[in-house]
């Protein structure tokens, strides 16, 4: 009974040391088995605690629903007066453009996805969505809200696709500053000892005037995030230790704890060499 | 029918875990739900089982995490091991028996995946914040284990699978 229950174990020792040494598109491919295969349950659990959760906000808000309206009728103009005037700045800007020999912008679809569950183990910090390559969700996408930046997609499966959120340490997003035109790169921080995620803005030209408050926005260089999307506000700033460059603590502007809805920019950003590329293959510059 | 029971209950503890909200404040800590699973199969079942539910537990969470393949299953096995063999000396069958090894489940379970995903360059993290949420997974363990066993037992005395004694409550009151 003895020698057969330390062959036992031998065999499951066998068995572990396979599975750590196995080739990573193996082990991707078994992962993603297992999330094929737990995805149906893991949307009915989470779609169930999103409806009850929605229905507690619905049931507390329903005192507010008259003055939300009011407000709401009073946003409404407002976008659409300013809708009006961006409008005619496109066309403006799309006419500038064209007189100039610059290339038009491509358009990018966004997918909807919905977050089913975050990582299970708390090491790192990702969301899931419900949503995968079925969808043509791809890895490296960007992952944006209404709000701002969120990540990008890590694994992608036919069914779900794993998003590496800008909080993660190992998320590094090249980013500028437009009020002062400056660059830097974008790292995430982990939580505070206070939960909020947080994120720091690394090599900052050391001349630049960067004040609390000052909007971040993803350059588009390095192919993964296109141009123009809110990050964050500066929080706070500082020299680094060798005083070559500054640093700036950012909050993120997308509230990352509590994500329940986000968009997948189906088209990767354009790189600035790419774009030379394309005109240079391109003697009448736009498409 | 053992093999696909346990399938189905450490299925439904993977996503449960998922599902749960990460305790931020206490870096990033996640209620142990499928540890819990594993100091049941310890406590409640014999070793081979056990050992399936440990590999078991472990590729699920592995699979729904970012954790490479067999790290989970690895740190399973240990601690699943690790309690079997104070099964016998201890009260098994008692509430607080299983508050103290779900927390005890907890910290060894963070704090050996700490080992291997350090040992593999994946993780960098200061050891003060592993500690922290080595003994946050310890409470939530402890709190968690109780709840998760007596689901356990009656779903194996439902489907005839085992005789296990009723967790006694009446300790904790």
């Amino acid at each position: 009974m003895r020698e057969r229950s330390v062959l036992i174990w031998l065999v499951l020792g066998a068995a572990l040391l396979v599975a750590l040494n196995l080739p990573e598109s193996l082990s991707q491919r078994g992962k993603s088995a297992i999330r094929e295969f737990l995805a149906p349950l893991q949307s009915l659990v989470s779609g169930t605690t999103t409806r009850a959760q929605q229905l507690v906000l619905f049931v507390r808000g329903l005192g507010d629903l008259a003055r939300d309206n009011q407000a709401m009728s009073g946003e409404l103009v407002r976008l659409r007066s300013e809708l009006r005037y961006l409008e005619t700045l496109e066309q403006e800007n799309i006419a500038l453009r064209q007189q100039l020999g610059f290339m038009s912008r491509p358009e990018r679809e966004l997918i909807p996805g919905e977050v089913i569950a975050r990582d299970i183990t708390g090491w790192w910090h990702t969301v899931r969505l419900g949503q995968g390559s079925a969808e043509n969700i791809q890895t490296g996408m960007a992952v944006v809200t209404p709000e701002g930046l969120v990540g990008r997609t890590m694994q992608v499966s036919a069914g779900t696709s794993d998003v590496l959120l800008v909080s993660d340490p190992t998320c590094r997003v090249s980013a500028f500053l437009p009020r002062t035109g400056s660059f830097g790169v974008m790292t995430g921080r982990g939580v505070t000892w206070r939960g909020r995620p947080s994120m720091r803005l690394e090599f900052i030209n050391k001349d630049a005037e960067i004040q609390t408050g000052d909007e971040v926005l993803t350059s588009g260089l390095g192919g993964v995030f296109p141009r123009g999307i809110l990050i964050g506000h500066v929080e706070r700033v500082y020299m680094d230790e060798g005083g070559l460059y500054q640093l700036a603590d950012v909050e993120p502007a997308a509230d990352l704890g509590r994500l329940a809805y986000v968009f997948v920019v189906a088209e990767n950003a354009d790189p600035v060499e790419q774009l030379f590329r394309r005109r240079d293959s391109d003697p009448q510059g736009g498409r | 029918m053992n093999f696909t029971v346990m399938l189905f209950v450490l299925a439904c503890g993977a996503v449960v875990q998922a599902v749960i909200p990460i305790w931020t404040s206490a870096a990033q800590a996640k209620a142990p739900v499928l540890a819990a699973m594993v100091v049941y199969y310890a406590l409640a079942r014999d070793g081979r089982t056990l050992l399936w539910a440990a590999i078991l537990a472990g590729l699920m969470q592995d699979g729904l995490g970012s954790v490479p393949f067999g790290f989970s299953s690895v740190t399973f096995c240990l601690m699943g091991w690790l309690v079997a063999r104070f099964k016998d000396v201890v009260f098994a069958h008692e509430a607080f028996t299983h508050m103290l090894f779900g927390a005890f489940a907890g910290f060894v379970q963070t704090m050996c995946m700490y080992v291997l995903l350090s040992g593999a360059n994946l993780l960098d993290m200061a050891f003060v914040v592993v500690l922290q949420k080595a003994l946050a997974t310890a409470l939530l363990g402890a709190a968690l284990t109780p709840l998760v066993f007596a689901g356990c037992s009656v779903m194996d005395k439902k489907m005839g699978l085992v005789e296990v004694q009723d967790t006694s409550w009446r300790d904790l009151l």
